[in-house]
């Protein structure tokens, strides 16, 4: 009880020190934005190609628009040398990435909230498609697409010249076929054996990359 | 307490650093570290705090190994830097409380009195300047029951008051029979004190 107790801490305190500095979270929203009004002002949309091209602006807006905050999950550690804090404290660092991949996803869950909205909004399109299926792929997606990225920004705190992107776009390209196919067939309402079939292959992967985080974590920090 | 270090040598860039080291730090005792920048202090303090591995030779912790320390035990360390080693977004108070609550602490506190820190305990860690913010994490640092303190240039960027506090606070902790070394490239006078030279990754007791 007293450990869920510090994890939920660990949890909170990533919440409100990114919500201290709203610079971040104000990219996220104008950068979104300003793809969304982009794609809504450019073309000239017919209904029909407005269903075919939605999967894809989601999944952009949410790899593109999150992906520079996602990789400075640790800057503030990084920078401040608080890792040796957290090194000497009966926390494990596995405890620590999976608590900020948690607070991660909290705020991404609600940002991609907000700018699915705009999307459907500016793009005109209705919403008589199952939402179960729709809120489940979305939170899959996000799942493994911010497990990876906050992973990846704990091995990177250190080197400030690496970019993010370089690293993880390779990596989630297949979670990302899978994404774009299973939000196609919700929006037009084809859920068949197909979309089942991308969203085991979605999950799988998030299991994947879940238990290669758990086995890696403490090896990267033994290793530094 | 006592830590045993056994041919101890680390290398970095295939340069050796720390060259067969082999001593024992009693507790009790200050252990005053100096050497020129560069000579290898932060490294040694580092491989005794477990941030670092020995490339070659052992660390012994009251003769348990370094790895099984480091695996269960490393938390009865307490490293105390210049570094800030605080949120900056978050006030004085909420980082307090929340490194409290992490280490489990519930010991009374003096040190952020005595550093005249009270005042300030609601402002953002950001907007203290450099020697409030080396205050606070020193203070935040000592708040640890711990055997084995180690001490990394804690006085550089203080000022003369809060150097003959930290000062103090030090000399009562190695009569406390804590475990304490501390480096700098400054030699200070401290009672109960025993001083060493590192120099080509080698230590020895300075006349």
């Amino acid at each position: 009880m007293e450990k869920l107790r510090l994890l939920i801490s660990l949890i909170s305190l990533h919440l409100k020190n990114s919500f201290r500095n709203p610079q971040k979270i104000l990219y996220l929203v104008f950068f979104s934005f300003l793809i969304v009004v982009i794609f809504a002002f450019s073309f000239d949309l017919s209904a029909k190609l407005a269903y075919k091209i939605t999967p894809g602006i989601i999944w952009t807006v949410i790899i593109l628009g999150s992906t520079n905050i996602l990789a400075e999950s640790f800057k503030e550690e990084s920078e401040n040398s608080i890792f040796y804090r957290f090194l000497l404290s009966p926390v494990s660092m596995t405890s620590l990435v999976i608590t900020r991949m948690i607070s991660n996803l909290i705020i991404i869950i609600v940002w991609e909230f907000l700018i699915i909205s705009l999307i459907f909004i500016f793009l005109n399109l209705n919403t008589d498609f199952d939402t179960f299926w729709f809120i489940l792929t979305i939170f899959t997606g996000s799942v493994g697409y911010v497990m990876l990225t906050t992973f990846f920004s704990m091995i990177v705190s250190e080197n400030k010249n690496v970019f993010m992107a370089i690293i993880i776009y390779p990596l989630i390209l297949p979670l990302l076929m899978g994404l774009i196919k299973m939000t196609s067939a919700i929006i037009t309402n084809q859920i068949n054996s197909e979309f089942f079939f991308w969203l085991k292959i979605t999950v799988g992967f998030n299991v994947i990359y879940f238990a290669v985080i758990i086995i890696l974590t403490e090896i990267v920090f033994e290793s530094e | 307490m006592q830590v045993k270090l056994k041919n101890l040598s680390f290398s970095y860039q295939n340069k050796f650093i720390i060259k067969k080291i082999s001593y024992s730090f009693e507790s009790g005792k200050i252990h005053f570290i100096n050497g020129k920048n560069g000579s290898g202090k932060t490294t040694l303090l580092k491989l005794i705090a477990t941030f670092l591995s020995p490339v070659y030779g052992e660390i012994e912790y009251n003769n348990i190994k370094f790895k099984k320390f480091k695996m269960e035990s490393r938390n009865k360390i307490s490293y105390i830097t210049h570094l800030p080693m605080l949120y900056p977004e978050l006030t004085l108070e909420e980082n307090f409380k929340f490194f409290k609550k992490l280490y489990s602490i519930d010991k009374k506190e003096d040190l952020r009195k005595n550093f005249n820190l009270l005042p300030y305990n609601d402002m953002q860690v950001k907007k203290y300047s450099r020697g409030m913010k080396q205050k606070a994490s020193i203070a935040l640092s000592l708040l640890k029951d711990t055997d084995i303190f180690l001490f990394d240039e804690p006085f550089s960027g203080l000022d003369i008051e809060s150097q003959n506090i930290l000062n103090e606070y030090i000399i009562n902790l190695s009569k406390e029979d804590k475990l304490i070394i501390l480096i700098s490239h400054h030699v200070r006078n401290m009672d109960n004190c025993i001083y060493y030279n590192l120099e080509n990754g080698k230590i020895a007791i300075a006349d």
